[in-house]
């Protein structure tokens, strides 16, 4: 019985996303005739609510201001947010019926699961994704992990690679490094470059190499527990270098500090919203992600929490300063970026490589 | 008042032999059966279902969740730890309840007041309290400042010695609680009738006070131990990741391999691990038997 429910609701599913990707199709075409009523077309189609689940927090914020807002004028649909339940989560992301229209995920939880995830219509995928998972998920945003001090540390220059972030002889101090089983982050990325390897050949990760490499520095690291206490440990002069989400850096900027970040040898961590296969309400999901994929909501949303946008066009609107914030600005030629593909292959590995060596 | 008999009166003012609740058939019936379902609904039912969930991939789990390189380790390391938090918890909460009980009424009110304040504060907040103590030019670099010892940024942060204190601190309300209780029903004209045959104040101690304490002491401190054994944040911000409990490890199970199943074995094992170390104690030191 339950089966046979569920069955019917998948199918049902299938069907109204098929209806809406041919429905938004179609409302594109009227739009270059008549601009005026653009979104209304679409609006007489759409109805009731949209269940988003993400980490809360300043992000969320910034997305119920510049995407949810214009979204419920123009359609009446609403979107509630919701902080991502873990559970929930995973078996939506596995396939099964769940709460959730779009969720917040890695990159590499999307490559682990492609098969149960609503494709994107092709026009509103963002194009600074790699091909093969482009159609896969939108909302996409960059966040960078970089090595970042106040600018007061080293008044004659900072370090600028990994590998001076090794060289406590030049640079002396500690270096802030997340402490975490979970925060494995770039972690044996940053290691592998430190150690002289080279960004295309990062993948597969080297974990007895990273250790090693790690095992070097440990008597110079300070750990935090979560991302804030970065600014923590920073301004107290307890740590003279951190690594971090470059965010931490850009929220101490704001609190009126002088931070220097290295862009160089940065690591590219690409985030997305995801919508599951068992979504609730694929109509309206899918047509929020053309509201995600314009370039001035992106610019806007991009200035607010120096995330990188998803959609290259949305550099046109992002003034020099705050792109000097964004990871992946034009001006930042020397970032790696992380290989989702690569890492969604060993993410139990990850977990318990970097678990291992955080409690040696 | 009380019939003449070669029996000694048990305690001052207790009254004529009152039945206590629970005695009658009607009254065992209802005064049980609200705690038994309670127990049921918010111990017996996550405790099932933890184990259930342990048992989905046909108790696979458990042998996955042995073979997380990190949890027999941390496993290891929680128990010693909880161990040591719990010795260091007993001896300065039974001193802190003398205190209490033996201080003028004006400090008596503010021992008591630092104690509940504690009890009311977030674990979180309070851990980060130490953190800007214990930073190498935190709080404690200031103080000592201010008398010229401290010379260099002190190295206390993200130490072993640096996590103790702050986890004696979380737990000493619940060893100094019993022990004041345990105290305040004392009866002091055993305490008079000790000295006035002649005990010094070491010898009444030892003869009258502390065997009569002693079972809030023990209590106290196997409610230390087993509330340490789920010690999380503390240990990893001010030990540093070197002092990972078991907790960090079931966590990232759960949260970040989206194994809930691996997560919930480890769980059924740290339960299990902690009631045969408690039996064993049990066996040896005969702990239950000295329950109030």
């Amino acid at each position: 019985m339950a089966l046979t429910r569920r069955d019917l609701r998948r199918a049902g599913t299938g069907l109204g996303a098929a209806v809406a990707s041919i429905a938004l199709l179609a409302g594109c075409g009227d739009d270059a005739d008549e601009p005026q009523t653009s979104s209304g077309g679409d609006a007489a189609e759409l109805s009731g609510e949209i269940i988003w689940s993400d980490f809360g927090g300043p992000t969320n914020e910034a997305r119920q201001e510049i995407y949810f807002a214009p979204f419920a004028d123009d359609t009446g649909v609403e979107v509630t947010s919701v902080v991502v339940n873990d559970a929930m989560q995973e078996s939506m992301m596995s396939g099964e019926p769940g709460d959730y229209d779009a969720t917040h995920v890695g990159l590499d939880l999307v490559y682990a699961n492609m098969d149960n995830v609503i494709q994107i219509p092709a026009e509103f995928q963002d194009e600074a994704l790699p091909d093969d998972i482009r159609a896969y998920a939108f909302g996409t945003f960059f966040v960078g992990h970089a090595q970042g001090y106040l600018t007061s540390t080293f008044p004659d220059g900072g370090p600028q690679t990994w590998a001076d972030f090794w060289d406590v002889g030049t640079y002396p101090g500690k270096r802030a490094w997340p402490g975490t089983p979970g925060s494995y982050d770039s972690s044996c990325e940053i290691a592998l470059l430190a150690d002289g390897v080279a960004p295309e050949e990062l993948y597969p990760l080297d974990f007895d190499r990273c250790s090693a490499k790690l095992d070097e520095l440990r008597p110079e690291m300070v750990f935090y527990t979560s991302y804030p206490e970065i600014q923590q440990l920073l301004v107290s002069g307890t740590a003279a270098i951190a690594v971090g989400p470059s965010g931490q850096f850009a929220a101490l900027r704001n609190a009126g500090e002088d931070v220097t970040v290295s862009w160089n040898q940065a690591v590219v961590a690409p985030n997305v919203i995801a919508i599951p296969k068992e979504a609730p309400n694929p109509d309206n999901i899918l047509a929020l992600t053309e509201v995600f994929h314009d370039p001035e909501l992106q610019a806007e949303f991009a200035a607010r929490t120096n995330y990188g946008p998803g959609n290259p066009e949305a550099y046109e609107f992002i003034p020099e300063d705050v792109q000097d914030n964004l990871v992946n600005a034009p001006s930042h030629t020397e970032v790696v970026y992380q290989d989702s593909k690569a890492r969604s292959e060993v993410t139990e590995d990850l977990l318990n490589w970097y678990t291992t060596w955080l409690a040696g | 008042m009380t019939t003449p008999g070669t029996a000694m009166p048990r305690a001052r003012g207790i009254a004529p032999v009152r039945r206590p609740p629970g005695t009658t058939a009607a009254e065992s019936r209802w005064l049980l059966w609200p705690p038994l379902v309670f127990f049921a609904l918010a111990l017996g039912f996550p405790l099932v279902t933890l184990v259930i969930q342990s048992l989905e991939g046909g108790g696979s789990a458990y042998i996955d969740a042995l073979d997380v390189p990190a949890f027999a380790g941390s496993l290891m390391r929680t128990v010693v730890m909880a161990v040591v938090v719990m010795v260091l918890t007993m001896v300065l909460g039974t001193a802190y309840g003398l205190a209490v009980v033996a201080s003028p009424a004006w400090l008596r009110f503010a021992l008591l007041a630092a104690l509940i304040l504690s009890l009311w504060t977030s674990i979180m907040v309070r851990s980060f309290g130490w953190m800007l103590l214990e930073l190498p030019r935190g709080a404690i670099y200031w103080f000592l400042g201010l008398f010229g010892l401290a010379d260099e940024p002190i190295e206390l942060y993200q130490t072993t010695l640096g996590m103790y204190p702050a986890m004696v601190a979380v737990m000493l309300p619940f060893a100094v609680l019993p022990v004041m209780s345990a105290l305040q029903s004392l009866d002091r004209e055993q305490l008079n009738a000790a000295t006035i045959f002649g005990a010094g104040p070491l010898l009444t101690f030892r003869a009258v006070t502390w065997p009569q304490i002693l079972p809030s002491v023990l209590s106290g401190g196997v409610l230390v131990f087993v509330m340490s054994l789920g010690f999380y944040v503390t240990p990893l911000l001010l030990g540093g990741p070197g002092n990972m409990t078991v907790s960090g490890v079931i966590n990232a199970q759960m949260n970040q391999a989206n194994r809930p199943d691996i997560g919930a074995a480890m769980s059924i094992l740290l339960v299990g691990g902690t009631m045969i170390v408690y039996l064993i104690a049990d066996r040896l030191f005969r702990v239950s038997e000295k329950w109030g």
